[in-house]
């Protein structure tokens, strides 16, 4: 074995990874070549004092103390804030719904009552004192309706519908009104 | 009956926090070694054990892919200690960190030298041998505490580098060859 073989494997040597016919080559190397002698000396001297090299115990208060503070900015704080941020989150977004739909269902009752207690009258659509003239009329001859009364043409009705509907919440309870009432719509209209 | 590793592992995974006081339970010694070693003081060390844990908790979901628990914690505490270590460039000596802590805990300190031939030529070699270990790279410097001061297998330092073991060997060889050149060195002057 020359000697670059021989310090090619020391590391291995030291550590004990080395196959037996080889280690007992590396033995029989040693006893003859001084400078790899010295050179073995001086790695198993340094691996020796490298693994004595200890570390001072903290102490059993020390890893109490350092245990309590992980758990605390780890499990602690994962069961306290965040879950609190989301109960008040859930809570907060359970109340707003709520609300919205409070307003909504009063609003629409609102309507329909309005609507319902027109009593077969529009305060908006057919004022008793308004004079309401046909949209045909504005270049044909003008012929005047019956006073009092509101009749626009079947697609008039259908989109003053359609308008309605698609609306405030409001609007059903108008339509609702409206159609009850029999404002805007001709009877006759439907039936044909 | 003690519970294994795996399941330990596995608990913690799915939300057992007893578990995971169990894993510091088992761990913080040797992270606290590591950390000590590479930084050189207790309160470096403390830092590198909290937040390894920290970090390890955190990450709970990636624990399902990891194969062993102990390379994954070794190679956070690692990345850590280099962070430190590029952050801090003057480090303190132990008894500058001794002086700062509680009394209580200094007593414990003084308590927890274990070794009573710690005599001082021995120090003098220790010391000597922590400057040289303070020159080497990095990668070098943690193999050589890893494998030779900490006692880790070449496989396990591969794991927890995600490097090649043969990596890990030639680091090894070289920080070794350093560190003997470098104390042969300050012996001869």
């Amino acid at each position: 074995m020359t000697c670059s073989h021989f310090m090619a494997l020391l590391d291995g040597f030291i550590d004990g990874e080395i196959e037996t016919a080889i280690s007992d080559e590396m033995q029989h190397h040693l006893r003859e070549c001084n400078d790899c002698s010295n050179e073995y000396a001086s790695a198993l001297r340094l691996k020796k004092t490298l693994a004595d090299m200890t570390v001072p115990d903290p102490g059993n208060e020390y890893w109490q103390e350092t245990t309590d503070i992980i758990m605390a900015r780890t499990v602690g704080a994962d069961s306290s804030q965040p879950h609190n941020a989301e109960t008040v989150s859930d809570k907060r977004a359970f109340v707003r719904s709520m609300l919205s739909l409070a307003a909504s269902l009063l609003i629409l009752f609102t309507a329909m009552l309005l609507g319902a207690g027109q009593d077969g009258q529009s305060i908006l659509l057919n004022p008793p004192s308004a004079e309401v003239v046909h949209p045909s009329s504005i270049n044909q001859d003008s012929v005047p309706m019956q006073q009092g009364v509101f009749a626009p043409t079947d697609d008039q009705t259908r989109l003053l519908r359609g308008t309605l509907l698609l609306a405030s919440p409001g609007a059903p309870g108008l339509a609702t009104a409206m159609a009850r009432m029999g404002v805007g719509v001709n009877p006759t209209s439907d039936k044909k | 009956m003690l519970k294994s590793i795996p399941e330990l592992v596995n608990d913690f995974i799915e939300g057992d926090d007893s578990a995971f006081a169990e894993l510091i339970r088992r761990y913080r010694d040797k992270i606290y070694a590591l950390g000590y070693q590479i930084l050189g003081s207790h309160l470096d060390a403390d830092d590198v054990v909290q937040e390894t844990f920290v970090r390890i908790y955190r990450r709970r979901r990636e624990m399902a892919s990891v194969k062993y628990f102990s390379t994954f914690l070794i190679r956070i505490a690692t990345n850590y200690s280099i962070d430190l270590l590029r952050k801090r460039k003057s480090r303190s000596a132990l008894s500058d960190d001794a002086s700062s802590l509680p009394g209580h805990i200094q007593l414990d300190l003084a308590r927890g030298v274990p070794n009573p031939s710690d005599t001082f030529e021995q120090k003098r070699v220790m010391e000597e041998i922590r400057k040289a270990l303070d020159l080497l790279p990095p990668k070098q410097r943690l193999t050589a505490i890893l494998h030779d001061i900490e006692g880790y297998s070449k496989s396990e330092i591969a794991e927890a580098f995600d490097c090649p073991e043969a990596t890990v060997r030639s680091n090894l060889h070289i920080a070794r060859t350093k560190l003997r050149k470098l104390l042969k060195r300050r012996k001869d002057t």
